[in-house]
């Protein structure tokens, strides 16, 4: 019998897991689901290899590519969504990679309506995020670099949302986190993009750690690392395993998300390449967090009490980034502290049950925050790559478009009506509401006006008032970009402006929690069994006035202060505001010195580690020399003495020989003697 | 005392032997010798005047000749039981040894290609 | 037994082997006939033979599986799926030589030694004979002996050569020792009559053959106790040539050892604490020796002693575990392929071996550091590289047959292994380029890069293969 070399191409063009019979022409459809990772990948590779030769023209091969993958990606979507893969989705075997006896590795793709929604965020802002690195990265000699890294991590991102076993997805997990890393410290001779990307890459271990014993938690306990199948096998466990391995999954999401603690590292990644920023760090990558827990909904559906943790930490990430926000004068590290507090309304979202909530801020957080990075990023262009909110100032007339649509971003992420930030917003709060978290409701609230306001400031500072003198300096200098450039902030307008009421109506049953009802449907049902329908003019009429009034008041204070268009004189009002009380300076000191968790890490690992490494100094050298040392030094001279015994002289190898001979002998006859 | 008599006369003859070596020794003297001419000092060769020293040093390229002879010692090793079987086995036999006796020709060809079979 | 129809079918059971040796002569004839500057023709003569040979044994892959000429000569599917892992080894051992040995004015008969050599280790791995074992392991040491000397003017290579032949003559010595008792104890030679004939309470002397036979085979796979020369031959054979000299005889001496285990009395036998007590011992003193070692080829030669000590798991395992066979295999492609990617890097960077000139390479050649970089993960075990998959079978099999301690001490020693890679990587990635570094040329390149692929493909799609050796018998008669 005669055993190919390669794995044939029948299995793996339809191998189709689901006992539920599929609708015709699925087969067709999943059989394009390969061909949407590989894509990428082939770019990735055909760049690496070949990039530094072709030069100028790098980016072509690549940005083809990932439109192609677009494409696909759009008909997988519409076929998920219409129905045309069953109810629950369908998946597709690739292949089966270690079948070793009970021990079953296999490698498979799966399609439902949850990740034809991330395929939808992922795929259009990553091809528009390619186009927009095509002028960004113009004179940038290491670009052919910058597009292979970027084509790596669309194929990571959507591997993340498409595998269907937990290795996949932990793979693709660490994926994504390498390529972050790459592209954060992409500009590595810079110092401090080298410190920041080694920030982000361990900071990201510790939350993997957790991830990764969650995996084997569930492999150990339901002996599958199937996803869908371990979700029934979980059902079975006791409440002590299903909320350990909530908890341990939830770590991994929020190292990748950057929720509170580990919300460090994403501010300083924002010292990669903007198009990084706007991709990985504000509509992609840091979505893997939510995407995770809403794919586990039904695990963590079983545990409410982990579910209050998550919200706690989604909204006290909120709060806290929301006020960080209101200080920094870099641009980018506005937006970076507000996409923490909108992760942290996801999170929320997530913890009170308001899954489809949570996904549907997700997609409009997507594209409103990829807009509005891409857009500073044309900002940080126009004054010559200056970051400093107060270098700027009166751009608004000399970068037209890029102001327009960084206008429509604000006012969406800000949730005013009928944009997109509105109805995903004002979703979250409504059900956390209704369904009785009534402090994530009002703490929500603050950080909607919080919102509001910070975001205006950033416009305020950016386009209004009087241009500062950094901006004089070369004010005939400043244009707007090139079309590579403007064409993807208007794509990312209309969708920031529409996706709400697209997807967000009609208010209590809109068309996203349709489509995603076959994917959480059980879990609210169990979590919310009696949940009253929807009323707009009863209560939940009121919360959406509240929601709205949140918005405005932070819109109206802000402009009170920051002024629009032509007005100035903001940072005199500002001043004085802060000045006015004990309370205000020890805000705006706290605020822009980001609530001293920089200092407090510093602190808590150097200077107090210290300090208690030194107090524990006699119990070091007596304990842990005689253990841990002494085991690690073992090592090393272990290695040494072996280099001794390694002589180089031939009599002695000799005599090793024959000594291992006796050994072996005599200890073969000491066993057989017994 | 019979079975000793051969021992003490075969002594006794070795005694005696000494004493004459030894006398003719003390006797004799030192023996003393001309001069020797310079031809007689120069290492016999047969007639032919000596073109290097005695001591001089020079490869004997025996290794090499120790491999080759290896060689073909090993050739006859495995002749002598194919000899014995050849009869019974017949055209097969010869077959091998053939193919054998092939490969380890070419050995010798490539000995020679190499200069392996000169001398020095 | 005897008769042309019997004998006809016996020739085509050992075709590739009747091709190697066809092809040596050839090369010989060639390098006899041609002037010195044609001298790098041999090579690709060599390359068409070792390929020809290669396809052969591929095609033979579907027929039976039994033993041959007078049950000395096993034609399984493990004897087959060895050959082809080392034929492709010496492919890719020969394009690496093409261009070290350019300027060598002499050098056809290097590629003769070099299928001779890879004949021995394909003998090695089908013999079921003692006597049949003698012979393979001569042809495959002498062989070894000449090819690692073959810069005769390196007195580094010529100490090298002289270590791996007395080490090598004292192996092989104690080997024939072994050979004489058990054929003395057995009153047979074959596998086969040794499994049939060997007293299962042997005492002294069945102890004392099966430990001389053993040391003659830790010789060939490096393995303690007579690892030695491993690290020295690494470092002072010529690049291509420790490539071959760590890889491909160890094919050979696992299959012969993997026969030889499974043909003692199986009561009597400590063999199996033995073998994993080897396995511990060597992969631990492999990994300490590697931990501080400045020079890179040393360091390989070290990591092929302490990799033979995880493929000796699945030694332990044989007879007890269906999955033995499979994982044996598998370990030896996936650390062939390595180790060639690895060594294939040396060759490629011209001998360069001193870690601190590894520094910086990552910026001026980018995709050869990315094939040492494969094959050091690979060598870790870091998925989804084939190291993983090798190394994941390997610990499963341990574990089956209860050797969980041995299971224990080869993931303890992974860990610790990650250091001494790194120790490589890091600076090759992170470390400033001091100069140009210049390569040796596109043979040399083909072969690393193809090496470093197969690395990734084989891990990528391990099933077909692990498919593929479960299905490979382990004949002895």
């Amino acid at each position: 019998m005669f055993h190919p070399l390669v794995p044939s191409v029948a299995p793996l063009l339809a191998a189709v897991t689901e006992a539920e019979p599929l609708p015709a022409g699925a087969a067709d459809i999943l059989n394009l689901v390969p061909l949407i990772l590989a894509l990428p990948l082939a770019g990735f590779v055909f760049t690496a290899f070949f990039g530094r030769r072709i030069g100028r023209f790098a980016f072509l091969v690549p940005l083809l590519l990932v439109v192609a993958s677009w494409a696909l990606a759009m008909v997988v979507v519409v076929a998920a969504l219409t129905g045309g893969l069953g109810e629950h989705g369908a998946g597709i075997t690739l292949w089966t990679w270690i079948p070793a006896g009970a021990f079953h590795v296999e490698v498979g793709l799966y399609v439902d309506q949850l990740t034809a929604c991330l395929l939808i965020v992922v795929t259009t802002i990553g091809m528009l995020v390619h186009l927009y690195s095509v002028g960004y990265m113009a004179h940038d000699p290491g670009r052919w670099r910058f597009f292979a890294y970027l084509n790596l991590f669309m194929f990571s991102m959507l591997l993340l949302v498409l595998g269907d076993s937990w290795l996949t997805v932990f793979a693709a997990w660490e994926l994504v986190g390498l390529s972050s890393y790459l592209l954060i410290g992409f500009w590595y001779p810079r110092r401090s993009a080298a410190l920041a990307a080694k920030k982000a890459f361990i900071v990201n271990r510790v939350g993997d750690v957790g991830f990764a014993l969650g995996i084997m938690l569930i492999w150990v306990s339901t002996g599958t690392l199937d996803i869908r199948a371990s979700f029934t096998a979980i059902a079975g466990l006791d409440t002590t395993t299903v909320a350990a391995i909530a908890l341990l999954v939830f770590c991994g999401a929020v190292g990748k998300s950057a929720q509170f603690p580990l919300h460090v590292w994403l501010p300083d990644a924002m010292e990669g390449p903007t198009p990084v920023s706007a991709l990985i760090h504000a509509a992609t990558m840091v979505n893997a967090g939510v995407y995770l827990v809403a794919r586990a909904n039904p695990i963590f559906s079983l545990v409410p009490g982990v579910m209050v943790v998550v919200a706690a930490i989604g909204i006290f990430t909120a709060i806290l980034a929301a006020s960080i926000a209101f200080t920094q004068t870099d641009i980018k590290r506005v937006l970076a502290y507000s996409t923490l507090s909108q992760l942290g309304y996801m999170f929320a979202a997530l913890g009170v049950g308001a899954y489809a909530a949570a996904i549907f801020h997700l997609m409009a957080h997507g594209f409103f925050k990829g807009l509005l990075f891409l857009g500073s990023g044309s900002v940080i262009h126009a004054v010559h790559e200056e970051q400093d909110m107060n270098n700027m100032g009166g751009l608004w007339r000399k970068i037209p478009v890029t102001h327009w649509t960084m206008f429509v971003g604000t006012l969406a992420i800000a949730g005013i009506p009928p944009l997109a930030g509105f109805f995903s917003k004002d979703e979250i709060l409504g059900e956390s509401f209704t369904f009785g978290f009534y402090w994530v409701w009002a703490i929500g609230v603050v950080v909607a006006v919080m919102t509001a306001f910070y975001m205006w400031r950033l416009m305020g500072k950016t386009f209004y008032g009087q241009p500062s003198e950094h901006a004089r300096g070369l004010w005939d200098r400043i244009h707007e970009s090139t079309w590579t450039m403007t064409l993807p902030l208007v794509l990312l307008a209309i969708p920031s402006i529409g996706l709400g009421a697209a997807l967000g109506l009609p208010f209590g049953s809109s068309t996203l929690s349709h489509w995603l009802e076959p994917v959480f449907g059980a879990s609210e049902t169990l979590l919310h069994p009696d949940r009253e329908p929807f009323a707009l003019f009863g209560i939940d009429g009121v919360l959406i006035l509240v929601s709205v009034t949140a918005a405005a008041v932070g819109l109206v204070a802000a402009l009170a202060l920051f002024g629009a268009f032509g007005r100035s004189g903001a940072r005199a009002r500002v001043a004085a505001i802060t000045a006015s009380s004990g309370l205000t300076r020890f805000l705006y000191r706290g605020s822009l010195n980001k609530w001293w968790f920089d200092d407090l890490n510093h602190l808590l690992f150097i200077v107090v580690g210290g300090r208690v490494a030194a107090g524990i100094w006699w119990f070091d050298r007596v304990i842990v020399d005689g253990t841990v040392n002494g085991v690690g030094r073992l090592t090393i001279d272990a290695g040494r003495g072996l280099r001794r015994i390694q002589t180089g002289r031939v009599q002695n190898y000799a005599l090793g020989i024959a000594i291992g001979l006796l050994v072996m002998a005599g200890s073969y006859l000491l066993i057989a003697a017994r | 005392m019979v079975a000793l008599g051969p021992l003490a006369v075969s002594f006794a003859v070795f005694v005696a032997g000494f004493a004459v070596v030894l006398a003719s020794w003390w006797l004799g003297g030192r023996p003393r010798s001309p001069a020797q001419t310079a031809p007689e000092r120069v290492p016999f060769g047969g007639g032919a005047d000596p073109r290097v020293h005695a001591w001089n040093r020079y490869h004997v390229r025996y290794y090499s000749m120790a491999l080759i002879f290896l060689a073909f010692d090993m050739e006859m090793v495995f002749m002598y039981p194919w000899a014995v079987v050849f009869v019974r086995e017949g055209l097969i036999a010869m077959v091998e040894m053939g193919m054998f006796i092939t490969i380890l020709l070419l050995g010798v060809l490539y000995a020679w290609r190499e200069r392996a079979l000169e001398w020095a | 037994m005897t008769g042309q129809a019997t004998m006809a079918t016996m020739v085509t059971d050992v075709l590739p082997e009747i091709v190697l040796v066809a092809g040596g002569v050839l090369v010989l004839l060639y390098a006899l006939l041609a002037p010195r500057r044609l001298q790098g023709g041999a090579a690709v003569v060599a390359m068409l033979v070792a390929v020809a040979a290669l396809t052969v044994a591929l095609a033979m892959l579907p027929g039976t599986e039994l033993v041959t000429f007078f049950g000395t000569y096993a034609r399984d599917r493990t004897a087959l799926w060895a050959k082809i892992i080392v034929l492709a080894a010496t492919v890719a051992v020969i394009g690496l030589s093409a261009p070290w040995f350019r300027r060598d004015p002499r050098h056809g008969e290097y590629y003769t030694l070099l299928l001779f050599s890879s004949l021995g280790a394909i003998l090695l791995a089908g013999a079921t004979d003692l006597k049949e074992l003698v012979v393979a392991m001569l042809l495959s040491s002498a062989t070894g002996f000449v090819l690692s000397a073959y810069h005769r003017r390196s007195s580094q290579a010529a100490e090298a050569a002289i270590k791996y032949y007395l080490i090598g003559a004292l192996a092989n010595s104690a080997m024939l020792f072994g050979v004489a008792l058990l054929f003395g104890l057995a009153g047979s030679t074959t596998l086969g009559g040794l499994a049939a004939g060997l007293p299962s309470d042997g005492g002294l002397a069945l102890v004392i053959g099966v430990g001389l036979v053993v040391v003659g085979l830790a010789f060939k796979i490096g393995a303690v106790p007579a690892h030695a020369w491993v690290p020295d031959v690494a470092q002072g054979a010529p690049a291509p040539v420790a490539a071959f000299v760590t890889t491909v005889p160890k094919v050979g001496g696992f299959i012969f050892l993997a026969r030889f285990v499974i043909a003692l009395p199986p009561d009597a036998a400590g063999w199996q604490p033995l073998v994993a007590v080897l396995a511990a011992a060597t992969m631990t003193l492999g990994n300490l020796a590697c931990l501080w070692q400045d020079d890179l080829r040393r360091l390989l030669g070290w990591s092929a002693v302490s990799q033979t000590g995880y493929g000796l798991m699945a030694v332990v395992a044989l007879g007890s575990s269906d999955l033995a066979v499979p994982a044996l295999l598998f370990f030896l492609l996936a650390y062939v392929l390595g180790n060639l990617a690895a060594f294939g890097v040396v060759v490629e960077l011209r001998g360069r071996t001193a870690l601190a000139d590894v520094a910086g390479i990552g910026e001026r050649r980018p995709a050869l550091t990315a094939a040492l970089a494969i094959s050091f993960l690979s060598f870790i075990g870091v998925p989804p590289l084939n190291g993983f998959v090798a190394k994941l079978l390997l610990f499963l099999v341990a574990i089956q047959v209860g050797y969980a301690w041995l299971a224990v001490a080869a993931a303890v020693n992974t860990v610790v292994s990650i250091f001494y890679y790194v120790r490589v990587l890091a600076p090759a990635y992170f470390g400033r380029p001091a100069g140009t570094v210049a390569v040796l040329g596109r043979p040399a390149a083909s072969a690393t890069f193809a090496a470093a692929a197969a690395v990734v493909v084989t891990g990528v799609a391990a099933e077909p293969f692990v498919a593929a050796f479960a299905a490979a018998g382990l004949v002895i008669r």
